[in-house]
Formats: structure tokens, C-alpha cells, sequence
């Protein structure tokens, strides 16, 4: 069932966990909140789960007030980081453990209550232990139980706190994968917090990502990654870099270039930074072409090549990642020089404040011609 | 930080039935501390100076009593050493290295704390005794044990064995091996590694376990009851005193205990205060 | 032979050793061996009188009951401790060890005056037809004194270090605040109860110097075992028969305490390594 959140804040002392939060989530759909620790993920996720309550906003469930339900009636499937298994009870019994405890006359029978279990440790391809104990199982198979006791209860809303986080990384990717399946199965309206980009950007219909209790952005995964609307986001997501610019006279000054402006109604006096994606910094041929760089080290994963690269001009090294192929072709062995040049820089104008005021994506040219860039796209922040 | 929040959470937001079944059950935990044990203790000094503070100063100043006080003090002056380097010796033997019957050892550490003080005492005549064991040998050489000091130590060591091992054993196990191994590769001899490196990391706990062996030190009864022949001024401890006055003079045997009060409330304040400054050097989960 | 690493293992197992084996050891075997001297008619003869077996049937009887009331005392006040905050928390955290640190004869002295007919409690509790000292009840109350801290002292750590998340995962599942602590809480702090009851139990049935006095050792009515071993030495010299009952009673608690090792292995069963 969709959700909706309003005006959501929560403050622990001088620590604001969630600062006014808007958010709406549609009926089925797998939404990602991505931030880092702290950043408020978890709070929102305690809140909606009926573990913790906001200092003010609302929460509604197709028009139905969330937060005046006790967590005991709100339906609320929560799957805990470390899922929380009760180790005195075996995993059929974990998993009947929502139904077990339902009122008087709510109770289904004890046979029923069999068949549905057998049928969820079905679903999560546990059907030969629902006599183990929690201790006797591997974490990847805890996460499942945890999530089978988790649908048991038949929840309109399904909540996921770093669902990944303590597993190795090939159970992780299997797990990804099989989850995703589950999901479009049975078509919950699920929620997961993480602090891992790719689990986030391959797993959800939509990410929220979150910093410091506001909502940076939210899109879907393709968008938050090619057209992060925040430095934060561009940093967090896209791991783009930091190249000192500045604005003068609707000039943008990068690296001793410069591009001029055709635009209007921008303040002249803003700050701007310049962010470049590490895949945006590509090799090129010709010597006379974009900035000069030297080759600091290369290290070959999952076939790329990843690059450090001491850009003239630049004080911090600049991280770019090339294609094998790209690699091959240029040759260069470390300690050489090599010409790169930037093909998207995407350029955040902020005030003193803070505040951010515009956000564009600028693509130089090979050579230094001036180009037209724009248009300038206002931001809500 | 997640925490942090549930902490605040379940504190901050409870409901008024909730408040009222925490309301009824402090109220009835302090209920079961004041009636069970504040009760007596207060008992104890309101018996002691019922007969006001005269009679009081002249029950605890009684030879008889003196002489008490000194020989308990005398019993703990040996037994609560001994003990002390029992459990030091004992924690590093069992904390430092592996060798068969490990566990059984441990087990028998524990011992005296499952056996009765009465049977203490009679396993100690029965050694000691004079149809004992060693009776015989022990009379031929002019020692006498049992009815005597010696023996008085004996079973009070027996009685507070555990003490201070168990305070150290599981401190020493969570610390390990690893700094006494890095004393040792850096060239440091054994003493210099107990005095140096062991010694300082254990030190409040140690204490710890002295201040309540000498507790129990000075306050056992059933034990040295039965070993001592309870002789007025020779072999009675102050506990014992107490247990003689009571047959005689009621308001001289709550005077005498409360002397033994006294020193209770004076450990448990000690013992707060050690939990309170060095509670993260006592225990090992912390 | 394994080699040791560190030096100092034939000093301090050898002290350790010493002391145990002169302290513990030998009058341990002294004991054992002179009770099994008696052979098995003697020993009965010893153990078989209607006052011995009275003693110590009150003996266990009373320290089991005593047993299980501090367990249920200590987990409420444990609970307190660990769960809630307020005035004086600290104070009365401090006052459980009384028990431990208080000389066991000042504590029965302490009990009886109070409880005595004349006494602050007993003189309330006449009336209504409830007397205490020089009772059976008075055992019982001296052997719930005595073994209070251990059920509290065990449980709070556990009680300190038990996941919150399960709590919250059952109250997410729809678990009511009873069914939290009776499904998930409770089966969890069992091992741990079960614990602390045997300690106080061990203490209890050992208990001599806070007894004697409320108890007021009427025969056949409110004489404990240890009472009886020492009778046999101080007035009767019978060392064989004080023997026998000693060895009677250090048999019969460790069959005890193994018969709690048994129901403890099988609280925890759930927590088996693969």
C-alpha cells in the first residue's frame, strides 16, 4: 500500500536525526534510502516501524494514520540489521512466532499456522531446517529466516535495515539478486536502508539518497547516478572529485580554461564547485589536447582500469576509470605523462549559506573553443 | 547512534499502564531490599544501643571482647595473605598456560564455596584433630592445631579460598596472554613481568577480591566454630563472642555485632566506591 | 609434556596446589574416608535415626523452597535494577550484597530480633497468627537472606547484555508486553536463573550461623543438618556420626548441583555450536 511522509522530524537533543521529511512511496514499489551513518536512514526506518516516534509530522497508509497505530497492529515487517533471530526458538518456530502471539480469535489454527510456515521457509528456500536453531545456520541463511518470520505476519509494508551489511560479498550478490526476485513475487511495498552505493543504484525502483536528515535527492537509480542534484550526491554516488573553478563575468574558470556563460538571471556572486566523475576522465591522443597529466598507478578490477593521475594545476590526485581497452591503446606506464581531458564536469552554484542555487552539466570540447552550455536548472533544496 | 536512539525512545515514550506496572514493581523490589535487608541491619544497632551509649562503650570494651577483636584480627592478618597469593598464583597458573586436569583444578578452586562451613570444620579435626590423620604425628612434635590459632586460620583460609581467584581468573582470561608475551620477547624475567605487567593490570580487582575475602575473613562463624573450642579469650573470634554473649547478655551481643555491622557497611562502601572509580579495571565484560 | 611459554607455571601450580591440597584435598579425603569406613550398615546406623533424617529432610527441603523464592525475588529485583532508573537505584544496588559481606551469626541475630515475638516484624505478625522465629518458616527466612545476592549478582550482567533488537523484533511481530518477556525474555535469562538458583541453593543448604539462632533448634522440629554435625562433635565427641552426616550432605548437594548442570544443559540447548 502507498505511503506517504510528511513533514517528518525527530531530534535527539542537539542532534537532528530527520529535518522536515517529505516522501512518498507507491504501492509495490522497492525504494532505496541510501546515506551514510548518521545521515538519518535508520531513525526513519525505527519511526516507521513503530520503534520510535517523531517529534512532529505524519505518517499515513492509504489515508490511515501509521503513527497512532502501536508497532504491535501496524503491520510493519521489519527485517533487523543483524535480523534479531530469537536463539531459544528453532527457525519454524521464529518464523511462526508473529502468528503464535496474534490475540484470541485472531489466531489462525495450529495447522494452519504449519502450512504457512512450510510455505515461507518454501519461498525462502529453507524447507530442510525448520528444526535448527539460529546458531546451527549460516548468516545468510539467518537473513532469510529473518525475513520469512518478517512476511509471516503479511505486512502492507515491508522495512529492510542494511539487509547485506553482515554478509560476505558472494553471499551478498546472490542474496541481491534473489531478493529482487522475491520482491516482484509478491509485490510489497519494501523499504531498505544501506550505506552501499551499488546495493542501493542495483536493487531499487527508486533511491532516496539522504544526508544529515534531509533528503538529498530522490530518483531512480539512473538519474541519481548521471544527474546527481547536489554536491553531496554527486560526491556520494557518483564519487565525483573536487577541480578548483570559479565564476567571473559569466566566465567558468576550470584548470586554467575557461568557458563562457550564455546565460542569464545567474548571481554572479555564488560560489561554485566543479565535480568530475572518475569515468568522465578519459585519454586522449593528441598531445595538444586537454590538460596535461602524470600517471601515478594502475590497478586492473573487474575489468577496468583504474587510474591515479596528477594533473598539473591540481594539488590532490585525481581518480579516473578507463576500459581495458582505453588502456591498451594509450600505452602509458607509470611515472609517464599522458593528456586526459574531462568530458562532463557538472557544475553546483551554492550560496554563502550554504543553500544550493543551480546545478549544470558542462561538456568542453576537445579543443578550447568556447561552447554554449546550459540551460541552468533551478533547484527546490 | 542507533543505539543512542533506542535507548531515548523506550525511556521518553511509555504509556501510562506501562509507567504504573514500572511504578509497582520498583515499589516492590525496594520493598523486598528494605524488608529483607535494611530491616535487620537497622535491628542490629537499634538492640546494640538500646540500653544507650554507656552500656554500649562498656559491652564493647569487656577484656573478653578485646581479646576477640585481636584475634579476629590476628586470624585475618594470616588467612587473607595467604589467599592473596593463593588467588594470584592460581589465576596465573590457570590464565597463562595449558596442561592436564585444568578444569579440575578450577573445579576444585571452587569447592569450598559448595561446601558447607560446618563440614569445613570437620574435615579439618578430622586431619588435624587429635584422632586424626596427622594427630598423632602432630602431638609427638608439640603442635597443636585444632582449638588453636592454627587451626582458626586453616579454616577460614578454607572458607575464602575462592575470594580472590575468582575476581582474578576471569579479568586475567579476557585480558590473555599477549602483553606478558610482549614483556617476555622484550626481554622482561618473570618477576619483572608479574610486578611490572600483570600485577598493575589486575590491581583493582585484586583488591577488590581481598576487600571481600577479608570480609568473610573476619565475619565466619560455622567454620571456626567448630575447630575452635570457642575458649573465652583464647580462641574466640569476634563472631564467636557474639554467638557467646547471646546466651548471656542479649544487649552485649547486638553491642559486639554491631561491631561486625560496622564493618560490613564499611565494605560495601568500599566495595561501591571500587566498582564506582575502577569499574571498567573489575570486570571482564566491560 | 607441553612447553610453556611463559615462565612461572611450576611456581604458582605448585603453591596453588599446595594450598589446595593441605586446605581442601586432604580433609576432603580425611572426610570421605571415614565415613566410608563405617561400611553401609554402620554409615545407617549413623544416618537412619529419626532425628538426622528430620534434619535433613528440613536441611533441603527448606533450601530448595528458600532456592526458588530467591530466584523469583532476585529476578524482580534484578529486573529493577538493570531495566529502570530512579531515586536511589544506586543505593539499593548496593545493599544486595549485604548478605555476602554480613557475618553470618550478626545476621541471625539481626533476623531473630526482629522476628522474635518482641521483635519490630514478629510482634505485627503475632496476631495474625504467623510466627517466624523458632519455626520453619525462620529456616526458610534465614536461607532466603543468606542466598538473595547470588540469583540478583548472576543475573544482572546477562540482563545488561541482552539484545534490545529481540525485544523490538517481537514487539514488531505483534508480541504483547507479556508475551515479550514470557516468549522471548524469559526463555533467555533460564540458564542464567538457573544458575543463580543453584548457588543459592549450595548456600543454603550450607548455611549454619544465620540459622542457629531464629531457628531456635527445636528437636525433630527445626534442627538442620549442620546443626546436628556440630552436636555430634561438641557435646556427643562422635566424630564418626558427624562424619557421616557431613558426607551425607556434601554427596547430596553435589548430586544437586549436577542435577542443575543437567536442566541448565538443556535450557540452553538452543545454543549449540556447529
Amino acid at each position: 500500500m502507498a505511503i506517504e511522509i510528511s513533514r517528518l522530524r525527530r531530534q535527539f537533543g542537539q542532534h537532528v536525526a530527520l529535518d522536515d521529511l517529505n516522501l512518498t512511496i507507491a504501492e509495490g514499489e522497492f525504494v532505496a534510502v541510501l546515506g551514510p551513518s548518521g545521515s538519518g536512514k535508520t531513525s526513519l526506518l525505527r519511526i516507521l516501524a513503530g520503534l520510535d516516534h517523531p517529534d512532529a509530522g505524519t505518517v499515513e497508509r492509504e489515508g490511515e494514520d501509521l503513527l497512532a497505530l502501536d508497532a504491535r497492529r501496524r503491520g510493519v515487517g521489519l527485517v533487523f540489521q543483524h535480523y534479531a533471530l530469537f536463539p531459544h526458538m528453532t527457525v519454524a518456530q521464529n518464523v511462526a512466532f508473529g502468528l503464535r502471539v496474534r490475540p484470541w480469535g485472531l489466531r489462525p489454527r495450529a495447522a494452519a499456522i504449519k502450512a504457512r510456515v512450510q510455505e515461507l521457509l518454501k519461498r525462502v528456500e529453507l524447507d530442510g531446517f525448520a528444526g535448527r536453531y539460529p546458531a546451527q545456520l549460516s548468516g545468510g541463511q539467518r537473513q532469510r529466516v529473518a525475513l520469512a518470520r518478517a512476511l509471516a505476519i503479511e505486512p502492507t509494508l515491508l522495512l529492510l535495515d542494511e539487509p547485506f551489511g553482515a554478509l560476505d560479498a558472494q553471499v551478498r550478490g546472490n542474496l541481491r539478486r534473489w531478493l529482487r526476485e522475491l520482491h516482484r513475487s509478491l509485490g510489497i511495498t519494501t523499504l531498505f536502508v544501506t550505506h552501499d552505493q551499488d546495493e542501493a543504484l542495483e536493487m531499487a525502483d527508486r533511491v532516496v539518497v539522504m544526508n544529515r536528515g534531509r533528503i538529498e535527492q530522490i530518483g531512480t537509480p539512473e538519474q541519481i547516478h548521471r544527474y546527481p542534484a547536489t554536491p553531496f550526491a554527486s560526491r556520494f554516488i557518483a564519487r565525483s572529485q573536487v577541480l578548483s573553478g570559479y565564476l567571473e563575468d559569466k566566465v567558468i574558470h576550470v584548470l586554467g580554461r575557461s568557458w563562457p556563460l550564455e546565460h542569464d538571471g545567474i548571481d554572479p556572486t555564488l560560489a561554485i564547485a566543479v565535480h568530475v566523475r572518475p569515468e568522465d576522465i578519459v585519454p586522449v591522443c593528441h598531445q595538444d589536447e586537454g590538460w596535461s597529466a602524470r600517471l601515478l598507478s594502475v590497478r586492473h578490477v573487474a575489468g577496468t582500469a583504474r587510474v591515479a593521475l596528477h594533473v598539473s594545476g591540481l594539488d590532490e590526485p585525481l581518480d579516473a576509470v578507463w576500459t581495458e581497452r582505453d588502456w591498451l591503446r594509450h600505452g602509458v606506464a607509470v611515472g609517464e605523462r599522458i593528456n586526459v581531458h574531462f568530458q562532463t564536469l557538472t557544475v553546483f552554484a551554492e550560496g554563502g549559506e550554504g543553500r544550493l542555487h543551480a546545478r549544470i552539466d558542462v561538456h568542453p570540447p576537445h579543443a578550447t573553443s568556447p561552447v554554449t552550455v546550459g540551460p541552468w536548472r533551478r533547484l527546490e533544496a | 547512534m542507533a543505539a543512542l536512539s533506542a535507548a531515548i525512545a523506550m525511556d521518553v515514550r511509555v504509556s501510562s499502564s506501562a509507567r504504573l506496572g514500572r511504578g509497582v514493581l520498583i515499589l516492590a523490589a525496594i520493598s523486598v531490599l528494605v524488608g529483607l535487608l535494611v530491616l535487620p541491619l537497622m535491628a542490629i544497632f537499634a538492640e546494640a544501643f538500646r540500653r544507650g551509649l554507656a552500656f554500649y562503650l562498656n559491652a564493647v570494651r569487656e577484656p573478653e571482647t578485646i581479646a576477640a577483636i585481636r584475634l579476629t584480627l590476628t586470624v585475618a592478618a594470616i588467612a587473607v595473605p595467604l589467599n592473596l597469593v593463593f588467588g594470584l598464583a592460581a589465576a596465573w597458573a590457570m590464565t597463562h598456560f595449558q596442561f592436564p586436569g585444568k578444569a579440575l583444578l578450577g573445579a576444585l578452586i571452587d569447592l569450598p564455596f559448595s561446601v558447607s562451613p560446618v563440614v569445613a570444620g570437620m574435615m579439618l579435626i578430622l586431619v588435624y584433630g587429635k584422632y586424626g590423620w596427622l594427630g598423632a604425628w602432630l602431638e609427638s612434635h608439640g603442635i597443636q592445631i585444632i582449638f588453636a590459632l592454627p587451626s582458626l586460620v586453616l579454616a577460614t583460609v578454607f572458607v575464602t579460598l575462592p575470594f580472590v581467584a575468582r575476581e582474578l581468573i576471569p579479568l586475567m582470561q579476557a585480558q590473555g596472554s599477549e602483553q606478558e608475551e610482549a614483556a617476555l620477547t622484550l626481554g622482561a624475567s618473570g618477576w619483572q613481568i608479574f610486578f611490572r605487567v600483570t600485577l598493575p593490570r589486575v590491581r583493582w580487582a585484586l583488591l577488590y577480591g581481598v576487600l571481600l575475602c577479608n570480609a568473610r575473613a573476619m565475619g565466619e562463624f560455622g567454620a571456626v566454630y567448630v575447630v575452635s573450642g570457642h575458649l573465652r579469650g583464647i580462641t574466640n573470634t569476634l563472631p564467636l563472642q557474639v554467638d557467646q554473649l547471646y546466651e548471656e547478655n542479649f544487649s552485649a551481643a547486638f553491642a559486639v555485632a554491631s561491631l561486625l555491622a560496622l564493618l560490613t557497611v564499611l565494605t560495601l562502601a568500599i566495595k561501591r566506591l571500587l566498582e564506582w572509580r575502577h569499574g571498567d579495571h573489575l570486570n571482564a565484560g566491560h | 609434556m607441553t612447553h610453556h611459554v611463559l615462565p612461572g607455571f611450576r611456581l604458582s601450580a605448585g603453591y596453588t596446589l599446595t594450598v589446595l591440597g593441605s586446605c581442601v584435598l586432604l580433609p576432603l579425603a580425611a572426610l570421605l574416608w571415614t565415613a566410608f569406613e563405617l561400611g553401609p550398615s554402620g554409615w545407617w546406623a549413623q544416618i537412619g535415626t529419626r532425628r538426622v533424617l528430620a534434619a535433613l529432610r528440613l536441611s533441603f527441603g527448606a533450601s530448595l523452597l528458600a532456592a526458588i523464592i530467591d530466584t523469583l525475588l532476585g529476578l524482580l529485583v534484578a529486573w529493577v535494577l538493570v531495566r529502570y532508573r530512579f531515586a536511589f537505584r544506586r543505593v539499593c544496588d548496593a545493599l544486595v550484597d549485604l548478605p555476602f559481606a554480613l557475618p553470618t551469626a550478626v545476621a541471625g541475630l539481626a533476623l531473630t530480633a526482629l522476628y522474635a515475638s518482641n521483635g519490630w516484624i514478629g510482634s505485627r505478625l503475632l496476631p495474625l497468627g504467623i510466627e517466624v522465629a523458632y519455626t520453619r518458616l525462620g529456616v526458610l527466612l534465614a536461607m532466603v537472606f543468606v542466598g538473595f545476592p547470588f540469583v540478583v549478582r548472576t543475573l544482572q550482567p546477562v540482563l545488561e547484555s541482552l539484545d534490545t533488537d529481540l525485544e523490538e523484533a517481537a514487539y514488531t511481530l505483534g508480541a504483547s508486553p507479556r508475551q515479550r518477556f514470557l516468549k522471548v525474555i524469559l526463555p533467555l535469562l533460564l540458564p542464567t536463573l538457573l544458575t543463580g538458583f543453584a548457588l543459592a541453593l549450595a548456600r543454603a543448604v550450607g548455611e549454619y550461623g544465620s540459622v542457629i539462632f531464629i531457628s531456635g533448634n527445636r528437636l525433630f522440629q527445626t534442627e538442620i543438618a549442620p546443626y546436628l554435625i556440630v552436636q555430634k562433635i561438641e557435646s556427643q565427641y562422635d566424630y564418626r556420626g558427624a562424619a557421616a552426616l557431613s558426607a551425607v550432605m556434601l554427596i547430596a548437594s553435589l548430586l544437586l548441583l549436577i542435577a542443575v548442570g543437567v536442566l541448565q544443559r538443556w535450557a540452553r540447548r538452543w545454543a549449540v555450536i556447529r
